[in-house]
């Protein structure tokens, strides 16, 4: 073959190895994957398809469940699943760490009320367990967090999140999200509403009047007007509402947009089955006034020791009773769960708000000056507006009422976007507005034990004294025969139940020493040696009396200082003499001998050619 | 018709260096040294250069000139017909090893391209860089591809003007960019840790068996001893040719090489990782692991960094080159014995490393068991080459065919003892340790190289007078 084909040859290949050259120039797309998930809406078959997959694949954080199978029809009035999405490390067991909820879609044409939760999932589940990465491999670590702000000012926005946090949540809390409460209203909603334009359908899908056809003139139960704490106390009032807009705030009326549901008319408690007279034909009448005669208002109404166990109304859908079967309240309410939530985020749009209880009244909550506190704290990463329910207008059987009247969980309705966004916000806006609420979410997960704490103790804000670590690792190289030093300052050390020091070798599990105290409030511990090319990681962890630990660093143990233990020929002068005495000797030996042989081979063939061979 | 020979002795040396200095010099040397004791490993490793690596190349060099012939032919001609496929055994694991390095030179030419077109920018991923490479079949391929073609273009142009002129310009091309890179590697901040964890020995580690095996392994790997090429180049010297300083100067250079390419990779490695347990993982990696992710990292952080990357790659690229026409020769040379062309003996070859390379390229599992498996192979191969010098007589041997007239140094009666004592002792540590060790890790691995190994022995031994035949009494065999 002559050198002009080869060239072909060569030619063509290069041509063919060309995209080969043009996909080198990988790009460093420092968003998060899952992102592309979320450039327009799910409906609930994708949701479906997501959460199944997320489950499958996390096998180890997540469980999914279908809510409604625990409810009294099975399901939704249209067959539908309500799905729960579990996210804690060990999943199947219940541990003593604090459990927050996250709710989507109580009303149907609120779409990015459950495109928040479903991000709040991937998040947890995509970053967890990712050791702290420099994600947009600038030299910093996590030094620019999802919120929407470019925190570290290089011209970039949230490029670099901290994979510990999302490690350190998922594994010292309980998440559960039920991104979309309300599937039928949803699916009939994207079936009626265009992008970019309000109104749309609220309610579920009840048959109101039982004619066997959905018709939005008559169907349909307000979800949020369905839980039995206070429930349609204010089913006459008309109220106005912040725009000016006439509006009824809980509604009798099927046809209402804020239907609260049927009247319960059941004997929850089993008390009206009175025996008849011997003379009456049957031998049990039904006692009239021993049917729904404790509603939900924790007060025991008919004196009979049990408190709120025979309502007067709520939960009369698939998807309240969801919520109820995984809720344990503090009363004896027939069918409620097991979980006590710490705090609760129920999403809603629009109105950029963040609101506490009480909707049912003007009067304030014990806790107002801790939900204001806590609402704000939250509003710095999204910026939205904390206010009561009742200021917004006056409700009555809303989700927060009942959670914060009959289990004392501590919940905040969202509302996203403003007015402009509507209803129907374009896809633009799905992950802005999902990225800028992450904060919120992550936050009230993490400090969901202070809140704890703060609530129990009747605390006015989320700044209650708690202790906490002043320590620098500053050493990060420990030789095989010293053991390893640690010493930390612990402030307000007299609220420290105990101060513990935690270290792992090589991946190992994490080992605990009792750090002693040394005065001045300093802790010492040492790091027994190890064998030299060994990793150790530690952290320390300090706990007050109530149960709520501190972690020094943060996030641990997701991240934890480190240090790596070499041989003990150190670093000192004397190894460095060894080192240039060794360089001198090998270089000596390998390039005097390359040399040398050179030299003798030179002279040979100078040789050779003058010998005339 | 003139015999297509290297033109100077210099020649020679320079090709053989280039075969000898490859990719094992620049990522695994460094690798080794700070994984197994620094200094230590470092003195084991020069002590093994003379008890394993030159004795050697001395057996080599010798037979080659001695038969002028190809491994093969060589074996033929010493041992007969009987031991013919020890020969061919030789040559198939040069060969096997050949398919997938041209894959492993497909990477290094990719990512210079990526370094030198500014890939290797200040924030980039180079993990997700390197797995991505490597999950797209098509990309791979394609570099392997343009090796094989770089590789043909070479052994098909014959000895002087293909290998010898090619070694020429590399050879010192690939030295001078090392250099530099390990200049630079020396005026980074925390540089004086690298040359620490090269140099300072960690005295127990004189007492721990597995370093002392993994310096002679490496030393047997680098110098490329006991593996064919050396026989092979020796066919090409002029007539009357030195052997025995040859190899002492090929084994300097070799180990001369290595040392540039530790600093350059230490001295990176530990000077601009944030911490010593990160440089450590880097080390802990693997070659490719430690190369393409850690290194590639390392030098997107400094600005002049992505220029450094780029005559690193390259120089690798070069080192890589070098040493696949050795192993495309080793086959050549044999196919010429067997009466074909160069040119068509070329062609056949480098179908054959396309073709059968392609597994390697599309699955790096596939590409790891072939380097699992066939690398071991070559540990018989020494063993074979050494045999032939024990079945001669190792005295014999010697006073024929090292200590020539034309010799330029005196070779003593240690050779012998080497030869016939210490290599097969250390064949035989080296192949137990190694054995054991693919056994602990991967039962699976194991279990693919004795079904492969068994095959390939099997079919050789059974064809061993049909190897005769092709490949030493031809009637019409071309004289070389």
């Amino acid at each position: 073959m002559k050198n002009s084909h080869m060239l072909v040859v060569l030619l063509i290949v290069l041509s063919v190895a060309f995209p080969a050259f043009q996909g080198m120039q990988d790009s460093a797309n420092t968003a998060p994957s899952f992102e592309e998930l979320f450039s327009g809406y799910f409906n609930y078959t994708s949701m479906s398809i997501e959460l199944h997959k997320i489950a499958s694949e996390h096998p180890d954080i997540v469980r999914l469940y279908d809510l409604t199978k625990n409810t009294e029809y099975g399901a939704t009035w249209m067959g539908r699943a309500v799905w729960a999405v579990k996210i804690s490390d060990n999943p199947d067991m219940e541990e003593n760490e604090p459990k927050i909820l996250v709710v989507g879609a109580h009303h149907a044409r609120e779409w990015m009320s459950y495109e928040v939760p479903m991000y709040l999932i991937y998040y947890l589940v995509d970053n967890y367990g990712k050791p702290p990465t420099d994600n947009d491999n600038d030299g910093l670590v996590d030094e620019d967090p999802i919120d929407m702000k470019d925190n570290d000012n290089d011209g970039l926005i949230d490029e670099d999140w901290s994979e510990a946090q999302a490690t350190w949540i998922v594994n010292h809390r309980e998440i559960w999200v039920i991104p979309m409460l309300n599937p039928d209203g949803v699916e009939y909603d994207h079936q009626i509403s265009n992008l970019g334009v309000n109104g749309g359908w609220r309610k579920n899908c009840r048959d109101n009047n039982k004619n066997g056809v959905f018709d939005e003139q008559f169907d349909g139960v307000d979800l949020n007007r369905n839980y039995p704490y206070m429930w349609a106390r204010n089913r006459y009032m008309q109220v106005i509402s912040r725009n000016g807009i006439a509006i009824t705030a809980d509604s009798s009326n099927p046809a209402s947009d804020t239907y609260h549901g049927p009247d319960d008319n059941y004997d929850d408690d089993g008390d009206a089955l009175v025996h008849a007279p011997d003379w009456f034909p049957q031998h049990y009448i039904y006692d009239w006034n021993k049917i729904d005669e404790d509603p939900v208002d924790s007060v025991d109404n008919d004196n009979d020791g049990l408190v709120d166990e025979d309502k007067d109304g709520g939960f009369s859908e698939p998807e309240t009773q969801a919520i109820r079967s995984i809720v344990k309240t503090l009363d004896d309410e027939e069918g409620t769960g097991n979980i006590s939530f710490s705090i609760s985020l129920s999403y809603h749009s629009f109105g950029e708000l963040i609101v506490y209880p009480w909707g049912y009244t003007y009067d304030p909550t014990p806790d107002d000056s801790l939900f204001k506190d806590l609402g704000a704290r939250m509003a710095r990463y999204n910026g939205y507006k904390v206010i009561k329910g009742s200021d917004l207008y006056l409700t009555s059987g809303d989700l927060d009422d009942w959670l914060y009247g009959a289990a004392h969980t501590l919940p905040f309705t969202i509302e996203l976007n403003s007015q402009e966004d509507g209803f129907h916000p374009m896809p633009e806006k799905i992950v802005p507005t999902c990225r800028l609420n992450l904060g919120v979410n992550l936050y009230a997960a993490e400090y969901a034990d202070v809140a704890d704490e703060a609530k129990s103790i009747n605390a006015k804000s989320m700044n209650i004294p708690l202790p906490s670590i002043e320590y620098e690792h500053t050493k990060d190289i420990a030789l095989c025969t010293e053991d390893y030093r640690v010493v930390v300052r612990v402030v307000n050390e007299s609220l420290a139940k105990e101060v513990v020091l935690w270290y792992s070798v090589d991946g190992w599990r994490y080992n605990r020493i009792n750090m002693s105290s040394i005065g001045g409030g300093y802790y010492e511990a040492y790091i027994p040696r190890q064998e030299a090319g060994t990793v150790v990681r530690y952290y320390i962890d300090v706990c007050d009396s109530f149960g709520v630990h501190i972690y020094s660093p943060k996030y641990a143990e997701a991240e934890a200082y480190e240090y790596f233990v070499d041989y003990d020929i150190g670093h000192g002068p004397g190894a460095i003499f060894m080192m240039a005495v060794m360089i001198i000797l090998v270089c000596g030996i390998i390039y005097g001998g390359l040399i040398k042989t050179l030299n003798i081979a030179i002279k040979a063939e100078r040789r050779k050619i003058d010998g005339g061979r | 018709m003139a015999e297509d020979r290297f033109t100077s002795r210099w020649g020679f040396i320079l090709a053989a260096l280039g075969a000898a200095i490859g990719t094992g010099n620049i990522w695994r040397f460094p690798r080794e040294a700070a994984k197994y004791g620094g200094g230590a490993f470092i003195v084991a490793w020069i002590i093994a250069l003379f008890l394993w690596s030159i004795p050697l190349l001395m057996t080599e060099f010798a037979i080659g000139r001695k038969t002028r012939k190809s491994v093969i032919g060589s074996f033929a001609e010493f041992l007969g017909e009987k031991y013919v496929w020890m020969g061919a055994w030789i040559v198939f694991v040069s060969t096997a090893i050949n398919f997938y390095y041209s894959v492993v030179m497909g990477w290094t030419i990719r990512y210079f391209f990526l370094s030198a077109s500014g890939g290797l920018y200040k924030g980039v991923n180079t993990s997700s860089l390197w797995y991505s490479f490597i999950s797209t079949p098509y990309k791979v391929i394609a570099f392997h591809v343009i090796a094989v073609l770089l590789g043909w273009f070479v052994v098909r142009r014959g000895v002087s003007k293909g290998i010898e002129l090619t070694n020429k310009i590399l050879l010192p091309s690939l030295l001078f960019l090392i250099t530099v890179a390990a200049i630079w590697s020396l005026t980074l901040p925390n540089a004086i840790n690298g040359l620490k964890y090269m140099f300072i020995p960690r005295v127990h580690m004189f007492g721990n068996a597995e370093m002392w095996i993994h310096a002679l392994a490496q030393s047997a790997w680098s110098c490329s001893a006991g593996m064919g090429m050396a026989i092979t180049y020796a066919v090409y010297t002029k007539k009357r040719e030195d052997v025995a300083l040859n190899a002492f100067i090929v084994g300097f250079g070799n180990n001369s090489a290595s040392l540039i390419a530790g600093v350059a990779v230490l001295c990176t490695l530990f000077g601009l990782s944030p911490t010593i347990a990160d440089a450590y993982r880097g080390i802990e990696a693997g070659s490719s692991g430690l190369t393409f992710i850690h290194l590639a990292h390392l030098f997107s952080l400094m600005p002049v960094g992505a220029l450094i990357a780029a005559i690193f790659f390259l120089s690798m690229s070069f080192a890589a080159l070098t040493s696949l026409i050795s192993g495309f020769e080793i086959a050549i040379c044999s196919l010429m014995d067997a009466g074909f062309e160069r040119k068509r003996a070329a062609n056949y070859i480098a179908l054959a490393t396309l073709l059968f390379g392609l597994p390697s390229a599309i699955s790096i599992s596939v590409l790891e068991n072939q380097d699992a498996v066939w690398s071991l192979g070559l540990l018989p191969s020494g063993l074979f080459i050494s045999f032939i010098a024990i079945k001669y007589g190792a005295s014999k041997f010697r006073s024929a065919f090292i200590n020539t007239e034309d010799s330029d140094i005196f070779v003593g009666k240690w050779w012998d003892l080497i030869i016939c004592l210490l290599l097969p002792a250390e064949f035989f540590i080296m192949f137990v340790w190694f054995m054991a060790e693919v056994v602990k890790t991967s039962p699976l691995t194991f279990a693919t190289l004795v079904i492969q190994w068994g095959t390939v022995m099997f079919l050789l031994v059974r064809f061993r007078k049909k190897l005769y035949s092709i490949f030493y009494s031809r009637k019409e065999g071309k004289k070389k």
